[in-house]
């Protein structure tokens, strides 16, 4: 597709350079892009892919905006609060730029959905805030073979590369594994710098034209760190694993059966959990309340809490243990920080209907 | 010998610094480094990481050599 004269004019200053020009702002009018995430990264990467050019835009955002979000999420004002942020998104985008095919995803990103809808772009951006998400979205990429642009912000700082791009890196090469549960601080409650998700979306935003004008060094293989507070720049090598690569292709055919939000042991937030803090515990212990407690930590794992004097019976060794959790009455149970007894209740909430768990709010950390 | 330290994300708020400076007997490889300063800071044992050697990232367990800038980068996923 050419441009029209219109569009030359919008263009104008994009045109003038010499590495861009009529030929190079027509890659970017026929360029797809999907961004998975239209939240702190992907508001600045959607508002200058859009005003650049892109020529189609995606939009993938099961969510609603939430007043807490306006602090970073800057396509979003006071009269978005509750709306699909794919669809006010689409709309503000609209505005900018009327001369782009938009399209807005208001659900979820799944392993059902992804390559049906990766297939459909020529790139694929990641502005997502979650480990599972993450790691989907990675092995989608490789499976249909799109450059993945990557950004990751935490409190003041940065992340961001391409992945997949040629023959670079994925986000396997290097995070082979998902963290495990508590070893990262929970998103939303450390707090991140508003103007930092500008930062580093920009940069996002920027390696997508790069990619689509063959112009520049694409951050590929290279993983850049910025700190917003110090300033400090920081620039690692990703050497590719083929290795990780093979393990991703290998599960291809079974890429809808996957559980991306089990495997990073993520859990979304439970209706029917029902929490119980560390005072409230000792308060019921006193009084006499008899309780059956589950540690569902590794064995080896300290310190172990002797008022409890809980079954020790690990994550892993809970599908085959399930006959020594008690029916009858109330079952505590706790690990180190209250996430890994969340997923255990989860499981055990849908998979053998267990009705009676209480799960130690802050875990053995806050006893 | 001596060893340049990079510290980012969590790993900094562990540690209170960005960068640090240690002396280590020659010989010592990734692991002995890791062990070292898990026993200087605790809390290092509950986190997960990636070692970068001189700004390349590093899988394997090799030796480290005087004046080596070692970075350890924890995964995060906040957008």
């Amino acid at each position: 597709m050419t441009l029209t004269d219109k569009e030359k004019v919008r263009y104008s200053r994009h045109i003038l350079l010499n590495e861009v020009g009529i030929k190079g702002q027509e890659k970017l009018k026929n360029a797809k892009v999907l961004v998975v995430g239209a939240g702190g990264l992907g508001c600045p990467v959607l508002q200058y892919l859009a005003a650049a050019g892109i020529g189609t835009l995606g939009i993938i955002d099961f969510d609603v905006v939430d007043e807490s979000n306006l602090q970073r999420q800057i396509l979003f004002g006071n009269s978005s609060i509750g709306s699909f942020k794919a669809i006010v998104a689409k709309e503000r985008l609209k505005e900018l730029n009327p001369t782009i095919e938009i399209q807005a995803y208001p659900e979820k990103l799944s392993e059902g959905n992804a390559l049906v809808l990766f297939n459909k772009y020529d790139l694929i951006v990641d502005g997502t805030d979650n480990f599972a998400t993450r790691y989907l979205i990675n092995d989608a990429s490789v499976i249909t073979g799109k450059p993945l642009v990557y950004g990751s912000i935490y409190r003041f700082e940065g992340q961001i590369t391409v992945f997949n791009y040629q023959a670079g890196p994925s986000y396997r090469c290097l995070f082979p594994t998902p963290p495990g549960p508590d070893t990262v601080p929970n998103c939303t409650q450390i707090g991140v710098l508003g103007v930092l998700a500008g930062i580093i979306g920009t940069h996002m935003a920027n390696e997508v034209i790069k990619i689509f004008l063959e112009i520049g060094d694409v951050l590929s293989g290279r993983l850049l760190l910025i700190n917003a507070l110090s300033n400090n720049r920081s620039v690692i090598d990703i050497p590719r694993s083929e290795e990780q690569f093979n393990k991703v292709i290998e599960i291809k055919d079974q890429f809808e059966d996957q559980d991306y939000e089990l495997y990073c042991n993520q859990v979304s937030e439970l209706d029917d959990l029902i929490e119980i803090s560390a005072d409230e515990l000792k308060e019921r212990i006193s009084h006499g309340h008899e309780m059956q407690y589950i540690d569902v930590r590794e064995i080896y794992e300290e310190p172990k809490i002797k008022a409890l004097n809980g079954i020790c019976i690990p994550m892993g060794e809970i599908p085959e243990s399930i006959h020594k959790i008690e029916r009858s009455k109330t079952v505590i149970v706790y690990c180190h920080s209250g996430i890994r007894s969340r997923i255990a209740i989860k499981s055990l909430q849908e998979k053998h209907q267990f009705n009676n768990l209480i799960n130690l709010k802050g875990g053995v950390i806050s006893w | 010998m001596t060893i340049r330290l990079k510290y980012f994300g969590v790993i900094s708020e562990i540690t209170q610094i960005e960068e640090e400076v240690i002396h280590m007997e020659a010989h010592m490889d990734v692991q002995k480094l890791q062990n070292l300063l898990m026993d200087k800071y605790a809390q290092l044992n509950s986190v997960s990481y990636k070692v970068a050697i001189n700004e390349s990232i590093e899988n394997e367990n090799i030796e480290l050599k005087e004046n080596d800038l070692v970075a350890l980068l924890p995964p995060f996923a906040g957008g």
